[in-house]
């Protein structure tokens, strides 16, 4: 049988019952082998002056234990970071799971160096701004060619991704002046607050109405009051016409007949031209119709700068509105002294008659 | 793009003791359901007032509110506040 070597430093093992005048020799041989075998660990231990090296299995199994190290590890000192968060950390990649406690910064850096947001001791960020003075504060030069006209400035917008409708705010570069605009080319811009419910208290449409449905108070600093607050405007047209006290009569209307009003507040303001063709109408006043009715406890008179009426003689021609009613009352004086009478509608008729009129009276 | 005129009577108000029935007629133009302009027109049915030209619904409230006491009432108070002459 011949010799056999060992599995891991191929000793020579000699053959049994042979190798009478070789075995000395392939013995020292292999004394050598372990000779130096057990010089190079000894150096190597001694080099490496640790010993956990031997527990650390190379590949496969479980490690077991502490390990306490000051040195080195991936360049970072193991020892001095003491924190565990560093190997739930991908190097690049993967998804990083779980909580970073006690994490600080000062702001967060775009794609390149710079800092983009600044965050500050007291919580205030910054854009634009590494000294935040308030919760957010942006302060950058914006941009124009977007929102706006030519000469506007967009530093920020909220929208929303749903139609994109929402507010940009920006400024101008020409003049001192804050821009807030509605994000989309047709967009409205609408006002909420809630009382006991959300409910639109005021909007300027895309066209640049201003709708205020509680009205404008004026006058009383920050305080609501009635007194103080516009919350009507009416402005249209009325059909004037003749018509006796008694029996109206009918009155037919010509090219030049009109009638306007304008109603602020409870003022109501009329002007109008009467012009047309009473018939049948009886009564001892003659009188015209108004838009609104007269406020109670109220008159009010009305002043005609051109009348021509065939068959009424007169110097002064004007009209008067009584509390209650919806009717003003033609007064006319004969001579500069006498007192105003009204005529009867037997004044008005039969030819056509053209009157000029303003009446300015308070609307119940 | 079509173009259309619609007139409602958009206020119906019952102003005052007498029941004036103070009716607003809105006359819009209006492109394809949107509003691009409007007015108003107004008159006045006072009671005693013929109101059988009236539309519908503005003779309806007429009749609810111009009773006959109303009417009364408000030829009452026309003579009594009668103009000196």
């Amino acid at each position: 049988m011949a010799d056999t070597t060992t599995p891991n430093y191929g000793l020579t093992k000699p053959e049994v019952g042979a190798s009478e005048d070789t075995w000395g020799t392939k013995i020292n041989t292999n004394l050598n082998l372990i000779d130096t075998q057990m010089k190079v660990s000894d150096t190597r231990s001694a080099a490496n002056t640790t010993v956990a090296n031997a527990a650390l299995p190379k590949a496969g199994g479980a490690m077991t234990g502490a390990i306490t190290t000051n040195s080195t590890f991936d360049g970072r000192d193991v020892a001095a970071d003491g924190v565990t968060a560093d190997a739930a950390l991908p190097r690049a990649g993967g998804t990083m799971t779980g909580v970073i406690a006690g994490f600080e910064s000062t702001g967060i850096d775009d794609n390149a160096t710079s800092t983009a947001v600044t965050i500050d001791a007291s919580e205030n960020v910054g854009i634009g701004t590494s000294s935040p003075t308030f919760p957010l504060h942006v302060n950058t030069s914006g941009s124009t060619g977007g929102q706006g006209t030519a000469n506007t400035y967009t530093v920020a917008q909220l929208q929303t991704s749903t139609n994109t409708s929402g507010l940009w705010f920006g400024g101008m570069s020409t003049e001192t002046t804050a821009v807030i605009g509605s994000t989309t080319a047709t967009g409205n811009i609408a006002f909420q607050t809630y009382n006991s419910g959300w409910g639109e208290r005021m909007r300027i449409d895309a066209a640049g109405h201003a709708i205020i449905g509680g009205g404008v108070t004026l006058g009383n600093g920050q305080t609501y009051a009635a007194a103080n607050t516009l919350d009507d405007y009416e402005e249209g047209t009325f059909i004037p016409t003749v018509r006796g006290s008694t029996n109206a009569g009918s009155f037919s209307t010509d090219s030049a007949h009109i009638g306007r009003y304008t109603k602020i507040g409870d003022i109501c303001s009329l002007s109008f031209v009467i012009g047309g063709t009473l018939s049948g109408a009886t009564g001892s006043y003659t009188q015209f119709n108004l838009p609104f009715t007269v406020k109670a406890g109220t008159a009010a008179t009305g002043t005609f700068s051109y009348v021509l009426t065939p068959n009424l003689n007169h110097l002064d021609f004007s009209s008067y509105v009584i509390a209650g009613q919806t009717l003003g009352y033609f007064l006319i004086k004969t001579s500069s002294t006498g007192t105003p009478v009204y005529p009867a509608p037997s004044s008005f008729m039969p030819n056509a008659v053209q009157i000029y009129g303003t009446v300015t009276y308070t609307v119940a | 793009m079509a173009l259309t005129k619609v007139i409602t009577q958009d206020k119906i108000e019952v102003v005052s003791e007498f029941k004036h029935v103070q009716v607003r007629t809105k006359t819009a133009v209006m492109e394809d359901g949107v509003e691009l302009s409007s007015g108003f027109s107004r008159h006045v049915v006072t009671a005693g007032d013929d109101y059988s030209a009236e539309s519908a619904e503005v003779q309806a409230i007429c009749a609810a509110v111009h009773s006959d006491a109303v009417v009364a009432a408000y030829a009452a108070h026309v003579a009594a506040s009668a103009l000196g002459e």
